[in-house]
């Protein structure tokens, strides 16, 4: 009885393994929540690439951009990832570090539409899908006369309140602690001081910040330049703007990359490079409220009227890792003074 | 029981228990540390290499340099017991009130309004606290500039959150007690026209201080390892907890050994904390043990009472009634429909039912042995074991509490780290939130469980013996018909608090699994403030019903024709 038993376990175990041979390839892509979810960029992105690749693409979504790396570096090799999609370059050092990643082999070359102060894109792991700049956020029926710098924002005279998050936690807090170091360099704990009384308070994480600038506890977020977009188009709502700094804006850019462990490189590298194509790049900006990264992308009307900063910034993976610690010490110092 | 001076076996079984918990909080720090850090191309440490590099060198010396870990600590305490004290004093006069007048107008309301803001997720609660007090809120629009610069922003916004939070965990347990005590008193009281404060000192007090070191410790931990409320009411980095270097150590730096650092040093301060409000407690045997409680008639009360009553009663209502009810405001908008309408909302309702279910019940169960372990200790009269006994609960207390501070992120990532060589870490993500919301709830129902069970031991248990009531029997008998209102009370309390935890879910949740605070979470994701808003007062009507179910269960069950 038993040796019949074992016979059909195993016809059915070859069988099954047979079944699943003939199945579709799978894609594994980790990125982050809000990516993946069902109104996000996620569902339309792999409904687009599931019609020609002959495949299906399966998006995993972490808590987090920060949460990616995090999950992959707990995995290693044996990660069932293929792609990991949604880090930034204030993450990419870090990723590279770990090995994990293989290089893309794709020409990046007069394909971006990155603002002119990136310079020439030269990072052989990670592609650019899509980017924004950091900017603080008014609403206009609250606020007559936003600051236009950093200056008249710390000014002894500036009375509004604003609220951001904390660079320990969350991705756009971190964006502004690199944005400040950007254009005050060694002066940036002086920032941090005069900063310190025009805030309401440091939240976790994004949503905190937001919801309490909604509801009208601040007067100014942290957040994206693109946010007014989002009201704007999903909603209706013109009312909603980004302060331009004449300082400059520091830049968010959101890569992707195929991993090591892969065991469909060539599938992940055809995906990134229909990433990069007229199709999936116009999908971002109402999805994921950001510029699409390749020229080929198609930018809706609504970010027509969203501020254009004449100069950004955008630190090197190298130069944040290796400054990061010394610049959150000096971040907590300036700020609890 | 033969010759013990305690019943051996519930107090061996609770305290294995307590083995067990204190083993996976532990254990959770130790695979952490021992996971090769920030770059997994590196070679894993030894345990002694571990010890003495990783841990002590790494975590603790990078920190003390900056005198972030002191200044973390320092500040985490001295929050924590602010908010302690100030519950404590709140409660006290609160719970007094709201027993003494159960027929007052709206008091029922008040009770389930109250016992909502426990089981928030606490954003939720802070947001519902800024619309009545915040720079937008309530109070500034009705005090107008008269209120001058008056702002919720600092250590004293953190303190009022955690008392918003807490007080009504403290009148839970409060209100029960200051039932049960005997009419005989409040008629004395009156006859020996006692003022209140005399009352106070004579009967309501010895009533009550028995419970409160057991609830300041709760308190403490509870406070002691706040996060994203501490951020967003602190107004700054200069109000923070050890907490916050953790969550950054685990996701920002992926320094997992520092973390694991960080979290031993945290269970450690804890572990000191616990014990000395267990020794604080631990000889203190139950006052009043009475069980039953019915109406009490009382003559006592002054008109000084009255205005008293009203006037808690009202620092009450402003306090947490009225956050709550913004936050029910808020919620109910157009876009109720539209979260109703989407099919995750199902999906993950399901996940969160099943995940609750089982989680009340394992918890009453664990609680009860726990609760029953502890109880039996207090038995004892002997002198000679009375010292045993002290540190034997002292050691149920601590295991019950400390899981409290291993922060959520660690156990995640420790069970998330044990797991990926079993297979499909989220094929496990089910059983993972059982286990982090069983942890993480026990304390409380553990806490509302033991003193009913000092009391109707105390009672039942020499009589019960002399009869040979013994065993299952007088649990089936006796033990559980008195106790449940009690249970109702631990279960549906779980319930809620397992409904609204948003922790290791943040590791765990995929497609195929997610419960309603990480459908919260993501709708938060998309701006969509009047969704989120939406589910959060759907989640808080769940709750009320959860609470209001579990109790008329346990009432069935149990009530029986032996109550």
């Amino acid at each position: 009885m038993l040796k019949y038993l074992t016979i059909l376990c195993v016809a059915v175990t070859a069988l099954s393994g047979m079944a699943k041979a003939a199945d579709k390839p799978e894609l594994v892509i980790y990125t982050y929540e809000s990516f993946a979810a069902e109104w996000g960029p996620g569902p339309q992105i792999k409904a687009e690439f599931e019609k020609t690749c002959n495949c299906t693409v399966t998006f995993v979504g972490l808590d987090s951009s920060v949460g990616i790396l995090g999950r992959l570096q707990l995995e290693g090799a044996s990660s069932k990832a293929d792609i990991a999609l949604g880090l930034d370059t204030s993450l990419t050092a870090i990723a590279a570090e770990t090995g994990l990643f293989a290089e893309h082999g794709l020409e990046t070359r007069n394909k971006l539409a990155l603002p002119a102060d990136v310079g020439f894109w030269d990072d052989r792991n990670f592609v650019p899908f899509d980017w924004g700049y950091f900017a603080f956020n008014y609403d206009t029926t609250r606020v007559s006369n936003p600051p236009s710098s950093f200056e008249e924002l710390i000014a002894d005279d500036q009375t509004l309140k604003i609220v951001i998050q904390d660079p320990r936690t969350a991705t756009p807090g971190l964006g502004l602690m690199l944005w400040v170091n950007a254009v005050y360099g060694q002066k940036a704990p002086e920032i941090w001081a005069k900063l310190a009384p025009k805030l309401v308070t440091v939240t976790k994480g994004w949503w905190d910040s937001y919801s309490m600038f909604l509801e009208g506890e601040a007067d100014m977020v942290l957040s994206y330049s693109t946010s007014p977009a989002y009201h704007l188009i999903a909603e209706g709502k013109d009312n909603f703007a980004a302060a331009p700094f004449s300082n400059g804006h520091y830049m968010q850019v959101e890569v992707a990359g195929v991993l090591k462990s892969s065991t469909k490189p060539a599938l992940a590298r055809l995906f990134l490079q229909k990433l990069m194509e007229k199709e999936m790049q116009s999908i971002l900006p109402t999805t994921n409220w950001m510029y699409p990264a390749a020229k080929a992308g198609d930018v809706p009307d609504g970010f027509d009227g969203l501020i254009k900063p004449e100069k950004s910034f955008l630190f090197s993976p190298e130069v944040v890792a290796k400054n990061r610690d010394s610049w959150t010490k000096a971040w907590v110092d300036g700020l609890s003074q | 029981m033969n010759n013990a001076i305690y019943p051996r076996l519930p107090v061996i079984t609770g305290l294995v228990v307590a083995g067990i918990l204190l083993l996976i909080g532990l254990g959770a720090i130790l695979s952490l540390a021992l996971t090769p850090s920030a770059n997994l191309s590196k070679t894993g440490y030894g345990f002694d290499d571990f010890f003495w590099d990783t841990i002590f060198w790494d975590a603790i010396f990078r920190s003390l340099d900056h005198g972030r870990l002191f200044y973390s600590l320092k500040n985490a305490g001295l929050q924590a017991a602010l908010s302690v004290v100030f519950s404590i004093l709140v409660a006290i006069p609160a719970s007094i009130a709201v027993a003494r007048r159960p027929h007052w107008v709206g008091m029922r309301s008040l009770i389930m309004l109250v016992s909502l803001a426990m089981v928030l997720p606490t954003t939720v609660a802070a947001m519902g606290l800024l619309a009545v007090w915040g720079r937008n809120g309530i109070m500034a629009s009705i005090c107008g500039g008269l209120c001058g610069d008056f702002s919720i922003y600092g250590l004293h916004g953190v303190v009022i959150a955690h008392m918003m939070l807490n007080v009504p965990l403290v009148m839970r347990v409060m209100i029960p007690i200051l039932n049960a005590v005997h009419q005989s008193k409040w008629r004395h009281a009156a006859l020996l026209a006692m003022s209140p404060w005399q009352r106070f000192c004579h009967i309501e007090w010895p009533a009550l201080r028995g419970v409160i070191p057991g609830l300041s410790s709760l308190i403490f931990m509870l406070c002691f390892t706040s996060f994203a409320l501490v951020l967003m009411l602190g107004g700054g980095p200069k109000v923070t907890t050890l907490e916050v270097e953790i969550y950054a150590a685990v996701r920002f730096d992926f320094n997992l050994s520092a973390a694991a650092g960080l979290s031993l040093i945290q269970f450690i301060v804890m572990a000191f904390v616990v014990a000395g409000f267990a020794f604080w407690g631990g000889w203190q045997t139950s006052g009043d043990t009475r069980i039953v409680s019915a109406p009490v008639q009382r003559l006592d009360l002054t008109r000084f009472d009255r205005v008293f009553d009203a006037a808690v009663l009202l620092g009450i209502v402003l306090l947490v009634a009225l956050p709550i009810i913004m936050v029910a405001v808020r919620g109910i908008n157009p876009d109720l429909m539209t979260v109703l309408w989407r099919p995750q909302f199902y999906a993950a309702a399901k996940a969160s039912f099943s995940v609750t279910f089982i989680t009340a019940g394992l918890v009453t169960i664990l609680a009860l042995i726990m609760a029953y372990a502890k109880a039996s200790l207090s038995l004892s009269h002997r002198q000679r074991d009375v010292k045993a006994a002290g540190l034997m609960r002292v050691l149920l207390d601590q295991g019950m509490m400390l899981y409290l501070v291993i922060p959520s992120v660690v156990l995640g990532t420790a069970a998330f780290i044990v797991l990926r060589d079993w297979g499909d870490v989220f094929g496990y993500a089910f059983a993972v939130v059982v286990m982090a919301n069983t942890l993480l709830t026990l304390p409380f129902a553990y806490r509302l469980l033991e003193r009913r069970l000092v009391a109707i031991l105390a009672v039942h248990d020499r009589l019960a013996t002399q009869l040979g009531v013994t065993g299952v029997n007088r649990l089936k008998v006796l033990t559980l018909p008195a106790l449940r209102h009690d249970l109702g009370l631990v279960a549906g309390l779980t319930a809620a608090l397992s409904m609204g935890d948003l922790g290791v879910i943040a590791l765990f949740a995929n497609a195929d699994f997610r419960t309603l605070p990480w459908l919260l979470y993501q709708l938060s994701g998309k701006y969509a403030a009047d969704e989120a808003a939406a589910l959060a007062f759907v989640l808080m009507m769940i709750t009320v019903a959860l609470f209001w179910l579990s109790r008329m269960i346990f009432s069935r069950i149990l009530g029986g024709r032996y109550a």
